[in-house]
């Protein structure tokens, strides 16, 4: 638990000091090279999403659009997809922006990728390999026709109307305020061709729970919304604390069909898509001390460590 | 208005307090990444393990004999030798740093380093840890060769003496300051390489060795080289250019890997 307070308490003086969350991510991505590790998390996670863009919503996905929204500090998205589909597809950032110093371990990590054998993916591996020796992101997204878009407001995104057949995020969404959230997802409603599919990962635990794992991990939903905002409303802390039936309820508001939702249980670490074996699992918190707003939630949700939503558009009318 | 302060800052700050303003400002983020560079060595056990020659180079630690006084090259010598027991065996993990500053440290008597040599803001002068350009010269040639990803390099800004059997073109040199002109690589490969550096024979012997082969090869030539006159003064340019190919020969990327342009502070002799 130590740990966990110890982080916490980093992390909000660094969030509350003006300039203070800049500092902090030049401080552990540009200097400390923090998101190497991102990198390799990334490498285990994408033939996951592969599988669910192929299977689950039955995606052809030689020649797929995609759009990945919060694509980090590294250039891995543009080459998974690029490898993927042979179109590098187009990546927003939010806040951050992408580093040289990770281009050459994007390369790799993307290379190691467990992905499906094809002639396809053969045929293109060396235009990824060839990438870790140039000099900058910025030439390599170029020479693989990846469009970049930094500093981007989550709810005017801008993209062209109906240009993108997939939108992707994992680990993103859920530090996006609910209101900002429906912007985003009208924006992303705009963006997507008619039958294009969504595709987004929240992470619902208390994110100190990544540096503690002793700590419960949905802690967060202990505080009231004056105590949270008070201890946690600054960027680096932030989490909109959406509960996953929140979240469906918003995708299918935003005018979104529910294609599937896998959740992701602990301890195993594991995707499930029925309640019934969500059930079984750890539960994130005990129901005695939830905060008033989170008492009425499902034994679902309070054993969801993260979900992987799957919705597609829904035909307008 | 930023460039005249700059200019005139140069003319009243000494250039030792310029130095030290400079290191200074460097500092805290020279102390941050310091647990992300490489600096591990390997055993002889595990030195063993990296047996793919990546590439090499050998360069004489006296060019011409008898240029530099005694007390100067015998000093050089002895920093280029301590410098070479610092980077030998020096493993680089997929990914990661190799920096000369975070290798070596900054040079002192305390440490055993003597004068020798240096070029300093534009003139050469005697001083401790002088000569190591040399250290860092090599290893940016058999780093460009080895496929390396160079992240940090300063070219020097001047050609100070005509060529004299040299064996790699113009201009591959990486002028290193501690701390903050630094010369650093990063290795690319999904694979881990060593350093390898010893003087032998009156020469600083640099390699750079492989756990495999990496399964492409690297060519790099120099191309438009010149000298020219410009406001009265002779120049010296040209570009590296570095092919990287598969054993089979097809080229996966060829890149301009540096562009020199230096001062030549001597009649060149243009008529061949």
């Amino acid at each position: 638990m130590l740990r966990g307070i110890a982080k916490g308490a980093l992390l909000g003086v660094f969030g509350w000091i003006p300039g203070g969350a800049t500092a902090y991510q030049t401080l552990t991505r540009d200097w400390m090279g923090t998101q190497a590790t991102h990198v390799d998390k990334l490498a285990r996670v994408w033939p996951i999403y592969e599988n669910v863009w192929s299977q689950e919503a039955d995606l052809e996905l030689e020649g797929l659009r995609v759009w990945v929204h919060g694509g980090g500090w590294t250039p891995f998205p543009f080459l998974a997809n690029y490898l993927l589909t042979g179109d590098a597809g187009i990546v927003t950032n939010a806040e951050g922006h992408m580093l040289d110093r990770y281009l050459a371990r994007a390369v790799n990590g993307v290379l190691e990728c467990d992905l499906p054998s094809s002639s396809a993916l053969d045929r293109r591996r060396p235009d990824i390999e060839r990438l870790r020796w140039y000099g900058s992101v910025a030439d390599a997204v170029a020479d693989i026709g990846g469009e970049l878009h930094e500093g981007v407001d989550a709810a005017a995104v801008p993209l062209e109307s109906a240009s993108v057949d997939l939108c992707h995020s994992g680990g993103t969404l859920e530090h996006v305020a609910p209101a900002e959230l429906r912007g985003f997802l009208g924006e992303a409603r705009r963006v997507l061709r008619p039958g294009g599919v969504m595709s987004h990962v929240f992470d619902h635990r208390d994110h100190l729970h990544h540096a503690d794992p002793a700590w419960p991990y949905l802690a967060h939903l202990r505080l009231s919304p004056l105590a949270y905002r008070v201890l946690c409303g600054n960027p680096l802390l932030y989490h909109n604390r959406l509960l996953p039936s929140e979240v469906m309820s918003l995708f299918e508001s935003a005018g979104f069909e529910k294609v599937a939702v896998r959740r992701m249980t602990l301890p195993d670490h594991t995707y499930v898509d029925s309640d019934e074996e969500v059930i079984s699992a750890a539960p994130g918190i005990e129901r005695p001390v939830l905060a008033g707003e989170f008492r009425q939630a499902s034994d679902a949700d309070l054993r969801t460590a993260a979900a992987h939503y799957v919705y597609r558009k829904r035909p307008a009318g | 208005m930023k460039g005249t302060i700059r200019a005139v800052a140069r003319r009243v700050i000494p250039f030792r307090v310029r130095l030290e303003l400079l290191r200074l400002r460097r500092l805290p983020r020279f102390l941050v990444e310091r647990r992300t560079m490489a600096r591990r060595r390997a055993d002889e056990d595990e030195a063993a393990g990296f047996d793919y020659l990546l590439a090499a180079h050998t360069s004489p630690l006296e060019r011409v004999p008898g240029a530099l006084g005694t007390a100067i090259q015998d000093g050089k010598e002895t920093n280029v030798t301590l410098a070479a027991g610092l980077l030998d065996g020096l493993v680089v993990g997929p990914n990661q740093i190799f920096s000369h500053h975070h290798s070596i440290g900054r040079t002192s008597r305390r440490r055993g380093f003597r004068e020798g040599l240096e070029l300093r803001n534009g003139e050469s002068e005697a001083s401790v840890g002088g000569g190591l350009c040399q250290v860092s010269n090599s290893f940016y040639w058999v780093a460009l060769q080895a496929g390396m990803r160079i992240v940090e390099r300063h070219r020097h800004g001047l050609d100070l003496f005509p060529d004299h059997e040299r064996t790699v073109p113009f201009g591959c040199g990486a002028t290193v300051v501690y701390n903050y002109a630094d010369f650093r690589f990063e290795n690319p490969l999904p694979l881990r390489v060593m350093l390898a550096a010893r003087v032998e024979d009156g020469a600083f012997v640099s390699e750079i060795w492989a756990e495999r082969d990496p399964g492409h090869r690297v060519e790099v030539e120099e191309v438009d080289h010149r000298f020219f006159r410009e406001n009265g003064r002779w120049w010296r340019e040209n570009r590296l250019r570095r092919r990287i190919k598969t054993p089979e020969g097809a080229v996966l990327l060829d890149q301009e890997a540096a562009h020199n342009r230096g001062q030549v502070m001597y009649e060149p002799d243009t008529t061949s």
